[in-house]
């Protein structure tokens, strides 16, 4: 399956790497979040049937977690505070 | 007046009702023009009892209010229960406030003022109460408000009505080559929306009419594809290409204007379905973008109605763009801080606001619309309608940002020129070296042209300095004067001279950091305000750790004043300061203020005021002359030229013909005279910028020294003609 994943506010010249375990895999760099369409970068990553975990590490934060999909496809990563917030929506769009 | 008031009440009546026409049938909620009595802008007629409502106190810098407008918001759509008003003073005189309304009977609200901005110094209040007299008839509606609290003397303003809305706003709907630009929708098309949602065809303009905004609308037309380049989709800098070419009041200024762009898609691809691209060069937020074959045309599966889904979210991110240059940001984004921005007061989050502003994905589509009103919420409201203009309008930034005298009252044809100038090569100031600037008012008409005498001194001037990326400050003089104002009739060429210390100021030092600033002067003359061009000056980053290690003192209020006073007896703390000055930093252009400050006072008689036996007493100090030579001598006779180039000419001719005046008046005649043989060369040697000084200022000279040689009683305080017209 693919993958969707949008860095979405919060981010400010953030390094941030995704992996999928048997997948994907994306690293960005200086990475700064466009207010007015609320996002910094998008990707998709290939993962395997069954892949159930996304790991997120933003070294530029100190941040590393590995977030559960739950047979999701769609994910949104935000930092909010220092810590990440994901969601899971239906669909993603930007505007 | 009333006439034009009433058609303008009837307009936004008659657009209303077109709307409602064109939706077959009047919504539940729609309010005729003459149920909305007390809502909507009103202005202060200035024709009558200015004075009576003037702002002080004077060195706040509120000068004479030219404008005064009241937004009540208490009926009609959405009630924000808000009262807001903005008091144009001049420049960044301006005070801007916002209370929250309690309804205390029939057309009477009261309650506290929570947000103020600007010359908040001069405005004390924390509550106001508002009175309407209604009518039918708009222009003779009326509202009356009672300031009170914080401590000052109750101030009442009338005001009459202008206009149903708080903001009058264009837009202009263009769109590329084989797309089109469909500003409105039919409500009810999609089954998915609240039950109660009145059944309309809702234009976009309509949507922000019920925001407050009166809009007018120009006429659109299509971009070339070309502009797209060969790929025919459409990155950030090509749509600002486009909105430079196309739209038909493009201007890089602020303005209530908004450029609104149909596309087929964004470069990035179809994730993107629309976008403010404008955040390109120096005025942001003037254009807008939706991308019509984006994912917003990309219904879900199993939609009932996707082609009524397809318009409605086209709909959406139109009105979602055009909320992105009013400035509004996401439901789910509004406490974002720095470094990202400030929001303009602390905003909590609303991610589950049904809000043009909110992304239907993130509620989830389905539960967005079931509840979604095509309106914004009641915060943006609260922002679109009251927020100071600033912040709203399009192309506007930061607080006076490149548009510090937006609100002059300039003449078209100005019959007087002001100009700021340094007197030296180059406007590079060393580090902790005062600024001084000089100004000339020059009769550029065939005309004489009467002012008045004081017009250049430094409390009656505006000086607007601004650091680049920063915002602009008003300078605030120490000096207020309260005197009956004398005219002078300048002559046709004629030209009136005067000069400011710019560094300092109630303000604090806001010309002191090192970096390259921004300077406007405005002087009042009549009912006209003539304004200088822009002079950039540079201060120069510190030479030594020493000059850091001193800075920390020098940029004290205490010795600002006594710099710009040009000395002190009293201010001892200042004092200390500038003697540390001289002594620690001799070769620096500073230490030559510094010495004469600390010589200038010590030269005449000086008063103090004095507790005595428990009474109050005048103790009078005599003059120190030798002890005054020691400090500025150094200064402004055995280095004049450096004293003349950091004073600039007319501070410096000033220094020396007072201290010389003083001098002849304690018996030191030659001493006088000799300071003048030092001023007079100096000066006759000095060309800044192939231009010497006027040889009836050497003449003047001349003059003072002849009178004083021939034993003529000096007057030691008499003002020397520094300030003299040429």
């Amino acid at each position: 399956m693919t993958l969707r994943i949008a860095l979405t506010d919060g981010f400010y010249g953030d390094t941030v790497v995704l992996s999928v375990e048997g997948g994907g895999h994306y690293r960005g760099e200086g990475l700064t979040t466009r207010t007015q369409i609320s996002l910094a970068a998008s990707t998709e990553l290939e993962a395997p049937e069954g892949a159930d975990a996304l790991e997120v590490e933003i070294p530029t934060r100190g941040i590393s977690e590995r977030i559960e999909l739950g047979g999701h496809e769609n994910v949104t990563v935000a930092i909010r505070d220092g810590e990440l917030q994901v969601g899971f929506p239906d669909r993603m769009g930007f505007a | 007046m009333i006439e034009e008031q009433g058609q303008e009440l009837l307009d936004a009546g008659m657009e209303e009702a077109d709307d409602e026409a064109l939706a077959g049938s009047a919504p539940a909620y729609f309010i005729p023009p003459f149920a909305s009595p007390a809502s909507g802008l009103y202005a202060r007629d200035l024709g009558g009892g200015h004075g009576k409502a003037s702002l002080g106190p004077v060195p706040a810098g509120i000068r004479p209010i030219r404008r005064e407008e009241l937004r009540l918001d208490v009926d009609g759509r959405y009630p924000q229960m808000t009262a807001s008003g903005t008091i144009g003073g001049f420049l960044v005189s301006r005070v801007h406030w916002i209370a929250e309304l309690t309804k205390e009977g029939p057309n009477r609200w009261s309650g506290p003022i929570w947000y103020k901005d600007g010359a908040v110094v001069s405005f004390p209040y924390t509550q106001v109460d508002v009175k309407v007299a209604p009518s039918i008839f708009p222009g003779a509606r009326k509202a009356k408000v009672t300031f009170s609290g914080g401590g000052a003397k109750k101030r009442k303003v009338h005001y009459r009505f202008r206009s149903p809305y708080f903001r009058t706003v264009d837009f202009e709907f263009d769109w590329a080559e084989g797309k089109a630009a469909s500003t409105s929708i039919d409500t009810c098309a999609h089954p998915n929306r609240p039950a109660m949602l009145p059944c309309e065809t809702l234009t976009i303009q309509t949507v922000f009419r019920r925001a407050g905004c009166r809009v007018t609308t120009t006429p659109g037309g299509a971009v070339s594809l070309g502009e797209a380049g060969p790929d025919a989709v459409w990155s950030d800098l090509e749509m600002h290409d486009a909105m430079q070419s196309y739209w038909t009041h493009f201007a890089s200024k602020a303005q209530w204007a908004m450029w609104v762009f149909f596309a087929a898609l964004h470069e990035s691809g179809t994730g993107l379905g629309g976008i403010m691209f404008d955040d390109i060069g120096p005025n942001h937020r003037q254009g807008t973008a939706l991308f019509v074959d984006s994912f917003i045309a990309d219904p879900p599966p199993g939609d009932p109605h996707p082609a009524a889904w397809i318009e409605r979210n086209r709909f959406w991110t139109a009105v979602h763009e055009m909320g992105h240059a009013f400035n509004l940001a996401h439901s789910f984004q509004k406490s974002l801080g720095p470094p990202f921005g400030i929001p303009w007061i602390p905003l909590a989050d609303e991610p589950d606001a049904r809000s043009f502003m909110n992304y239907p994905f993130l509620v989830g589509d389905t539960a967005f619309f079931a509840d979604f009103e095509f309106r914004f919420s009641d915060q943006e409201l609260l922002f679109i309608r009251h927020a100071p203009e600033r912040f709203v309008q399009m192309g506007n930034a930061a607080w006076f940002d490149h548009h510090g005298f937006g609100e002059a009252n300039v003449s078209d044809e100005p019959s007087l020129k002001l100009e700021v100038r340094a007197n030296r090569e180059r406007a590079t100031f060393e580090f902790m070296e005062p600024v001084v600037l000089e100004l000339k008012l020059k009769n550029v008409s065939r005309n004489p042209v009467l002012v008045e005498a004081d017009v250049l001194d430094a409390d009656s001037v505006t000086f607007i300095l601004k650091k680049e990326g920063k915002e602009a400050r008003q300078l605030i003089p120490f000096r207020q004067k309260c005197v009956q104002p004398t005219t002078t009739a300048l002559a046709s060429g004629e030209s009136l001279y005067g000069y400011v210390l710019a560094s300092v100021g109630l303000n604090g030092w806001d010309l002191a950091e090192p970096g390259t600033y921004w300077i406007q002067a405005a002087a009042r003359v009549g009912e006209e305000d003539v304004v200088s061009a822009p002079f950039a000056v540079r201060i120069a980053p510190p030479a030594s750790r020493e000059e850091e290690f001193v800075a920390g003192d020098l940029f004290t209020q205490d010795a600002g004043r006594v710099l710009t006073f040009a000395g002190s007896r009293v201010l001892e703390r200042g004092n200390a300061i500038l003697h540390e000055v001289v002594e620690r930093l001799p070769d620096r252009r500073i230490a030559v203020h510094a010495r004469y400050a600390l010589g200038n006072p010590m030269t005449l008689e000086y008063k103090e005021v004095v507790v005595a036996d428990g009474e109050l007493a005048v103790d009078v100090k005599p003059p120190e002359i030798e002890e005054a030579k020691d400090l500025y001598a150094p200064a402004l006779l055995e280095q004049g030229d450096v004293a003349a180039d950091t004073l600039g000419h007319i501070r410096y001719r000033r220094a020396v013909e007072r201290i010389a005046l003083r001098l002849a008046a304690a018996g030191d005649t030659d001493g006088a005279t000799q300071s003048l043989d030092v001023l007079h060369d100096v000066l006759a040697e000095r060309t800044v910028k192939d231009r010497p000084v006027k040889p009836e200022v050497l003449a003047e000279i001349d003059a003072l020294k002849d009178e004083l040689s021939a034993g003529v009683k000096a007057k030691a305080k008499a003002k020397p003609k520094a300030k003299a017209k040429s």
